[in-house]
C-alpha cells in the first residue's frame, strides 16, 4: 500500500512516528490511575464530556483503510462517497441523541444485545451478542494485520513485530485506562488525523490551484468523469450509490442501524458525565462528521486531476503524500494515519470486552451461581480478557493475509443483520405489544431474507452492489412479520416490558427498581 | 449451490420483480430536482421534530439552562451547512 513511500521517509518523519507512540503509550499508562472499579474501566466512570466522546467517535469510526479505500472510492466515483459521512449519519445521528440515547441512559443497559435481551429474551440476547463478538473479534484481526502492513511499508518493520508492537502499545493502554484511556488517546488522534488530513488537502489544492480547477481539470476528462461532483446519482446508476438506495438504504436503515447498535458508540456515550453530555456527544460528532469527508474525499477527488491514470484507486492518497509532502510534515500525516489506525483497534478491543462480560459472563455466572459476580470480578476479569483478545487478535492477525474471504464473508453476514436488528430494536421500544416470538421470527427470516437476497439481488435492482437496497427492504420486511406475528400472538405482560418502552415511566422509582432487579435475578436472564 | 441459488432466484425473482420494477421504473423518472427535494426534506424533517422536544428533556443532565446548552439549537445550526452541502452538490 505504502512500500513505494517509504523510501522517501527521513529520520525527522520516523523520530515523529516513534514520539508519537510512546506519547500515546505514556497517556493510556497515566489515564490508569483512575480506573479504580468496573464502571470506571468499562463506562469511564460516567465522567467524560461531550467533546472527548464526540472526537472518539468520529476517530473510532475512521479506520487507516478508510483514509485510503475511502479517497480510492472517491477517485473512481467521485463525492457520492461522502453521502455515506453526510446524508449517511447526520439525520441517525440526531435520532439517536435524542431518541436511543436517553432510552439507554434511563434503562440502564450498556449494551444492546442487553437491550434486546431484557425486551426478547435470552436467545435473542444471545444470539446478537454472537453477531457482535464475532464481527468485532474479527475486525479487531484485521486491524492489527493493516497496521503490521503498514509499519512493515513506512518504517521497514517485519509484520511479525509491527503485529506485536501495535499489541504492546494498545494493548498496555487499554488493559491499563480502559475507556477514559480508549477515548482521551482518540482526542489526541483526532487532532493529529485532522492536522496531518488537512495538511495534504491544503497542499494539494495549491498544487492544483484551488477548486474551480478541480472541478474543470477532472469533468474535461471525459463524459464518464461528468457525475464526479455529483452528491446525487440517477436511481438507474451501476455504481453502488443510486440516490434511492442512499436515502432509504442509508439515510434510513444502515446508518441508524449502526449508531444505535454499534457497542463502540454506544458504550462511548454512555460513559458521559451526564444524559446532556450524552446526547450532546452525538450532535457534536455530527458537526466534525462535516469535516470527514472535506479531509478524506477531496484528496481522492484532488490524485484524479493531479494523477489520471491510476491503475488501483487505492493508490491515490499514497501517492500525493509521496509527491507533496515535505519532510516532517509526511512524518505527521503518516502519525495520522496510525492514529486512525489506534483508535479503531482501541475500540474494537474494548467494546468486545464488554459484551463478553456483559451478555456472557455476567448473565450466565448469575444463573449458574444465583448471584451476579462482584464488581471486582468484572473489573480483573476485563482486563484478563483485553489482554487474552489482543493477544489472540495478534495470533490470528497473519491468518488473515491468507484468509482474505472469511473476512468478506464476515463482513457481507454482519450486513445481513443490520435491517432485521433495527426493525426489532425500533419495535422494541416503541410497541409494547412487541414481543419474542415475533422478534425471534422477524429476525430468523428477515435475516434469511438478506441472504437470499443477496444471492440474486443483481436481478431485482440496478446497480451492481445492491446492499444498500437490501438493507432497506429486509428492516421494512422484518418490521412487518414482527409486527403481524406479536400482534396474533400473547403479548409480553407489563412487569416484563415496565421501564424499556418509550412512554413506560422510566424515570419513576418503581420503574427503576424493576430495572435493578433484573439484573440481578437469573430468571429474568 | 448452484442449484440453490437457481431456485431461490427463480422463486424470488418471480415474486418480487412485478412489485420492485414499477418502483425502480418511478424512481427511475423522477427529475434530479426531485431526488434533491426529497434528501433535502428528509433532512429537514430529521431535524425539525427536535424543536417539538420539551425543555425538560432536551436540558436533563446539565447543569445550566442557556441558550447555548439548548441541544435544539445545536440542531438547527448543526444541519444548515448539509442542507447547503446538498443544495449546492
Amino acid at each position: 500500500m505504502f512500500s513505494a513511500d517509504a523510501s522517501v521517509l527521513t529520520a525527522i518523519d520516523q523520530a515523529i512516528i516513534v514520539f508519537y507512540l510512546v506519547a500515546v503509550l505514556v497517556m493510556g499508562v497515566f489515564f490508569s490511575r483512575y480506573v479504580k472499579t468496573s464502571g470506571d474501566f468499562f463506562l469511564a466512570g460516567k465522567s467524560l464530556p461531550f467533546w472527548a466522546i464526540g472526537m472518539s467517535v468520529v476517530v473510532s469510526d475512521i479506520g487507516a483503510i478508510d483514509m485510503v479505500a475511502g479517497a480510492g472510492s472517491a477517485y473512481k466515483y467521485g463525492l457520492a462517497q461522502a453521502n455515506f459521512d453526510w446524508l449517511g449519519s447526520v439525520p441517525a445521528m440526531i435520532i439517536v441523541a435524542f431518541v436511543f440515547v436517553p432510552f439507554y441512559w434511563r434503562s440502564g443497559v450498556c449494551t444492546l444485545p442487553e437491550f434486546l435481551g431484557r425486551r426478547y429474551g435470552m436467545i435473542v440476547r444471545e444470539l446478537q451478542a454472537v453477531i457482535w463478538l464475532g464481527f468485532l473479534v474479527s475486525m479487531l484481526a484485521v486491524m492489527l494485520w493493516s497496521s503490521a502492513v503498514f509499519l512493515n511499508e513506512i518504517l521497514g518493520l517485519p509484520t511479525f513485530w509491527g503485529i506485536w508492537l501495535t499489541v504492546a502499545i494498545v494493548g498496555v493502554y487499554t488493559v491499563l485506562g480502559g475507556l477514559t484511556a480508549v477515548v482521551l488517546t482518540d482526542v489526541i488522534q483526532t487532532v493529529i488525523m485532522f492536522v496531518g488530513a488537512g495538511a495534504l488537502l491544503l497542499l494539494s489544492y495549491w498544487k492544483i490551484g484551488g477548486w474551480n480547477q478541480l472541478v474543470a481539470t477532472v469533468t474535461e476528462r471525459g463524459p464518464e468523469f461528468a457525475d464526479h461532483f455529483k452528491l446525487l446519482l440517477p436511481n438507474s446508476t451501476t455504481s453502488p450509490y443510486p440516490w434511492s438506495g442512499i436515502l432509504f438504504g442509508l439515510g434510513i436503515v444502515l446508518s441508524t442501524a449502526y449508531f444505535s447498535s454499534n457497542q463502540a458508540v454506544i458504550q462511548r456515550v454512555l460513559g458521559a458525565r451526564s444524559e446532556w453530555h450524552a446526547k450532546a456527544s452525538m450532535l457534536f460528532a455530527a458537526f466534525l462528521k462535516l469535516l470527514v469527508p472535506v479531509l478524506i474525499i477531496l484528496p481522492g477527488l484532488t490524485a484524479l486531476a493531479l494523477h489520471p491514470s491510476l491503475e488501483d484507486p487505492d493508490r491515490a492518497v499514497p501517492r500525493l503524500v509521496a509527491d507533496l509532502l515535505p519532510p516532517g510534515l509526511m512524518g505527521l500525516v503518516f502519525a495520522a494515519f496510525f492514529a486512525a489506525l489506534m483508535s479503531s483497534v482501541d475500540s474494537y478491543l474494548n467494546s468486545s470486552t464488554t459484551i463478553i462480560i456483559s451478555d456472557g459472563y455476567r448473565p450466565i455466572s448469575t444463573w449458574l451461581k444465583g448471584t451476579a459476580p462482584s464488581d471486582r470480578q468484572c473489573l480483573v476479569l476485563g482486563r484478563i480478557l483485553t489482554v487474552v483478545l489482543i493477544v489472540a487478535g495478534g495470533i490470528i492477525a497473519p491468518a488473515i493475509n491468507q484468509f482474505e474471504t472469511i473476512y468478506s464473508a464476515m463482513q457481507t453476514m454482519f450486513s445481513l443483520f443490520q435491517g432485521p436488528t433495527l426493525a426489532l430494536l425500533v419495535l422494541g421500544v416503541f410497541w409494547r405489544r412487541t414481543n419474542s416470538t415475533g422478534a425471534i421470527i422477524g429476525l430468523t427470516t428477515g435475516v434469511l431474507l438478506s441472504m437470499c437476497l443477496n444471492l440474486v439481488g443483481d436481478k431485482l435492482f440496478p446497480s451492481d452492489d445492491p446492499f444498500l437496497f437490501i438493507a432497506f427492504w429486509t428492516f421494512v420486511y422484518s418490521l412487518i412479520v414482527t409486527s403481524l406475528v406479536s400482534a396474533f400472538t400473547a403479548p409480553p405482560s407489563e412487569t416484563q416490558t415496565k421501564g424499556l418502552v418509550w412512554g413506560s415511566i422510566v424515570d419513576d422509582p418503581a420503574s427503576q427498581a424493576v430495572l435493578r432487579a433484573r439484573l440481578d435475578t437469573p430468571e429474568n436472564e | 449451490m448452484e442449484s440453490l441459488t437457481n431456485t431461490i432466484e427463480s422463486v424470488l425473482v418471480r415474486i418480487l420483480k412485478p412489485f420492485l420494477d414499477p418502483l425502480h421504473g418511478f424512481m427511475d423518472q423522477l427529475p434530479p430536482s426531485m431526488w434533491r427535494i426529497s434528501v433535502c426534506l428528509f433532512l429537514l424533517l430529521g431535524a425539525l421534530w427536535t424543536l417539538f422536544l420539551s425543555r425538560e428533556s432536551v436540558f436533563r443532565g446539565c447543569k445550566t439552562q442557556s441558550k447555548w446548552a439548548d441541544l435544539r439549537i445545536w440542531v438547527c445550526v448543526l444541519i444548515v451547512p448539509y442542507l447547503l452541502i446538498y443544495l449546492i452538490f
